[in-house]
């Protein structure tokens, strides 16, 4: 029972819909005469009048959803009134279909007595949008005749474009639909229309995977019904539906559609509304899931291929085979190609632009700064560079907390700004941009920069390295300290200029998908941090490396050179075994020992090989080399998780299988360093 | 009046059949032709309306024949006859400038429907 103020509602629930009704076959008609009579006034008003009364009615027996939908197009309807609003097609067209959704309500209400869940809001967004157009627009003239009398005109003489889709529908009977689908295709194309795409694809079409019908949206000047009876002029067709998209107006009219432009903000909105009208139907919204599980099938394929260029090594020294090598070398190396396109297609269609994570942070650094009093100027650039999806979800945090930290810490007071002879408004950058196969997202600040000897004292403090050690450690070392879990505790916050607030998990979200951060600061200057990324996480580059019988990948991008250190030039320094290495003294590691938490370091004393196979490698900012059996060599591998029942092994990243169907442990270069250096020298 | 049509196929009970179903519904057969190149010639004859054309032929098949045809004459309104499983075929057919096909067997109103959509009425 529907009881409002005391009235049972019930009684009027007959009369309510009849005049709906009434009212909805009114605007259905007057709605579409409008469109080929945009400046009949009368029209106009009983359009009003009919949305107006609507609106009344359904708002009087509490149908709030299509209470609201009847004024949205009341006002609308007040707009093209005033002469604020232009009748355009898709105007009119959007007007439809918010009176099919009232339909449809009202069809619902008759039914159930009352009103039905449906989603009304994409349409009232849709709607929204005209009037938003005028309201950010000035209106032309207050003078309501004139403009709309020029508008006319300048139509008139112009030519209409269209995009529409059309909808064909084949007989039931129809046989080689692919070939009919075709043909219809050659028809609106040797009438000169634009066909722009088709749903299914072509290659679906052609290969007859689809249903009854399928779709075409085409740009042209030609008519509605000019395109219709075209495209039922091929047999087997049974009718098509041609649903107009958008409506554009050639040469003249653009001119004047710039001129516009210029001066309103609004026009991108109408740009790009008509550009989401037109892509409307040419993307299809896929499940990651099955991005996921193509990516995963080029994973395979890699490592087939990489098993193929396997046999053709061991067909090396059989002479008798040696043509069909050759043709099996260029095939697998065709192959490789076609492999290496497929996974770009793959990876970048699941790429996202980092606007997705970039548009949020404007408003958060503003409420950051003004809750901590400061004047902070923030600037983004690159958001357009794109990134794999799943990266951009674990790099919001990292984000957060640095964005965070550079406000609330890393910028000063005006006050002290000022007195350092700083622009008393500080700034925070956040960059990014592609960097051959990795992209770099930059945090940058003006502000007081990492103070060195309180990163020095805590570490000390905490007992994570003697003063001794800390002597040797070069600035970059130390600031590594920050990283370190748990290194800064709440009341460090703002000793160690706060850097400290969840840097661990800055890192460790970054050593997850292989990522790196990168550190640089001065003293007054301001901080910056670099956080550079792999494209893909699925499939990297890696160099192959034989340890005690093992076979371990170790990731190219913590790779800077391979080396192969005669004993004779190595030194020991402070009783470890090192190296020199484009001028740099390089602490030798034992990876066979690192792998096994070992310390890994040669002791003075020890026999040293003749020759150390030595892999430099640079990450968490050591560098170090790891001293290995033999180097096999360079290899795209496919990480495989080693699965929730093993765990998170420290150390290991993951496993790929080889060409030979061996299994390669994938070596964390960053966490096996840091392990061995926790462990003190 | 329908339409004067010419009917091409090397099998003559396909020509019978759809002669009957033709003139069954008033149009008019004004030659007959078992191959692309007596097609060719008596299209040259006769000038029908429109021509329905059976692919695989001897001497010259439809597909050639379609070529000749509309080299002569780029109005011409060529059907295509067509079996399950010749996709391709009915492709470059269109290509060359038929204007639709049909799909044997032949079902009387399908074939209609066709023809009708071709000449307009």
């Amino acid at each position: 029972m529907r009881v409002v103020e005391g009235f049972d509602l019930n009684r009027y629930v007959g009369v309510f819909l009849e005049e709906v009704e009434e009212h909805i076959e009114n605007l259905e008609e007057n709605l579409v005469q409008l469109e080929r009579d945009p400046d009949n006034k009368d029209l106009v008003q009983s359009i009003f009048r009919s949305f107006h009364t609507i609106k009344g009615s359904s708002s009087s027996m509490g149908f709030r959803k299509m209470m609201e939908l009847s004024h949205l197009m009341e006002n609308l309807l007040d707009g093209v009134r005033s002469g604020s609003i232009v009748v355009t097609p898709s105007l009119v067209d959007t007007l439809l279909r918010g009176v099919d959704l009232l339909k449809n309500m009202k069809d619902v209400i008759a039914l159930e007595g009352k009103e039905p869940e449906i989603d009304t809001q994409s349409i009232m967004e849709n709607l929204k949008l005209f009037l938003q157009r005028t309201e950010s627009a000035p209106s032309p003239q207050s003078s309501q005749e004139m403009p709309s009398e020029e508008q006319s005109q300048e139509v008139k003489a112009s030519v209409f474009y269209g995009t529409y889709l059309v909808t064909v529908y084949l007989t039931l009977e129809c046989s080689m639909k692919g070939v009919r689908s075709y043909l219809v295709i050659n028809r609106l194309q040797e009438n000169g229309v634009e066909v722009i795409a088709t749903i299914p694809p072509l290659s679906d079409l052609e290969s007859e995977r689809f249903g009854q019908s399928f779709e075409v949206i085409v740009r042209t000047s030609l008519g509605e019904e000019e395109l219709k009876k075209m495209v039922e002029s091929v047999a087997e067709v049974e009718r098509a539906e041609i649903r107009i998209q958008e409506k554009e107006v050639e040469e003249e009219k653009e001119e004047k559609g710039e001129e516009r432009e210029s001066t309103i903000s609004s026009v991108s909105e109408t740009q790009e509304a008509k550009k989401t009208a037109k892509g409307l139907k040419k993307t299809v919204r896929v499940d990651v899931e099955r991005l996921d599980a193509l990516l995963n099938l080029v994973g395979e394929l890699v490592i087939d291929r990489a098993r193929l260029g396997d046999i053709i090594q061991r067909l090396r020294d059989c002479k008798e085979l040696s043509y069909f090598r050759d043709l099996l070398t260029d095939t697998n190396t065709h192959i490789g190609r076609i492999i290496n396109e497929l996974q770009m297609e793959i990876m970048k269609a699941r790429m996202l632009p980092l606007a997705e994570v970039f548009n949020r942070f404007p408003r958060m650094v503003r409420d950051i700064a003004r809750n901590s009093g400061k004047e902070v100027d923030f600037v983004i650039q690159g958001e357009e560079t794109e990134l794999d999806r799943s990266l951009l979800e674990e790099i919001t945090d990292p984000l957060i907390h640095l964005l965070r930290n550079a406000v609330d810490h890393g910028i000063e007071s005006r006050e002290e700004r000022i007195a350092q002879g700083k622009s008393p408004r500080g700034r925070v950058l956040l960059r990014a941009y592609q960097e051959e196969n990795s992209v770099v997202i930059m945090v940058q600040d003006d502000g007081r920069g990492l103070d060195i000897e309180k990163i020095k004292n805590k570490a000390l403090r905490l007992g994570l390295i003697s003063q001794e050690e800390l002597e040797k450690m070069t600035e970059r070392e130390i600031m590594e300290f920050i990283f370190y879990p748990g290194f800064s505790t709440n009341e460090a916050v703002t000793d160690v200029s706060g850097r400290g607030v969840g840097m661990d998990v800055v890192r460790r979200n970054m050593e997850r998908v292989n990522g790196q951060v990168r550190i640089e600061s001065e003293r007054g200057k301001g901080t910056t941090f670099y956080l550079r990324l792999p494209l893909t996480l699925a499939i990297i580059r890696a160099l192959l490396v034989k340890v005690n019988e093992g076979i371990y990948s170790i990731p190219l991008a913590d790779v800077v050179e391979i080396e192969k250190v005669k004993s004779e030039n190595t030194y020991w320094v402070n009783k470890t075994l090192t190296a020199l290495f484009r001028g740099k003294v390089l602490t030798l590691l034992r990876l066979q020992d690192l792998l096994q938490s070992k310390k890994a370091e040669y002791f003075e004393g020890e026999t040293v090989p003749e020759t150390l196979y030595t892999v430099v490698v640079n990450a968490a900012r050591t560098m170090a080399g790891l001293v290995v059996d033999e180097i096999i060599g360079e290899q795209e591998i496919v990480i495989k998780s080693l699965g929730s029942y093993i765990g998170d092994v420290r150390g290991l990243s993951g496993a790929t299988i080889l060409g030979d169907g061996r299994v390669s442990l994938i070596v964390d270069v960053p966490s096996l360093l840091w392990k061995n250096f926790q462990m003190g020298g | 009046m329908p339409g004067r049509i010419m009917i091409v196929d090397d099998a003559a009970f396909m020509r019978m059949m759809l002669k009957d179903i033709l003139v069954k519904n008033g149009y008019e057969v004004v030659a007959e032709a078992s191959n692309g190149k007596e097609a060719v010639l008596k299209y040259e004859e006769t000038k029908p309306d429109l021509v329905t054309m059976d692919i695989t032929m001897p001497e010259m098949d439809g597909i050639s024949a379609v070529k000749e045809i509309r080299k002569k004459d780029p109005q011409a309104r060529i059907v295509m006859c067509s079996a399950m499983g010749q996709q391709a075929m009915v492709v470059d057919a269109i290509q060359a400038g038929a204007r639709d096909f049909i799909v044997k067997p032949f079902k009387p109103d399908r074939v209609i429907e066709a023809v009708k959509k071709v000449l307009g009425n």
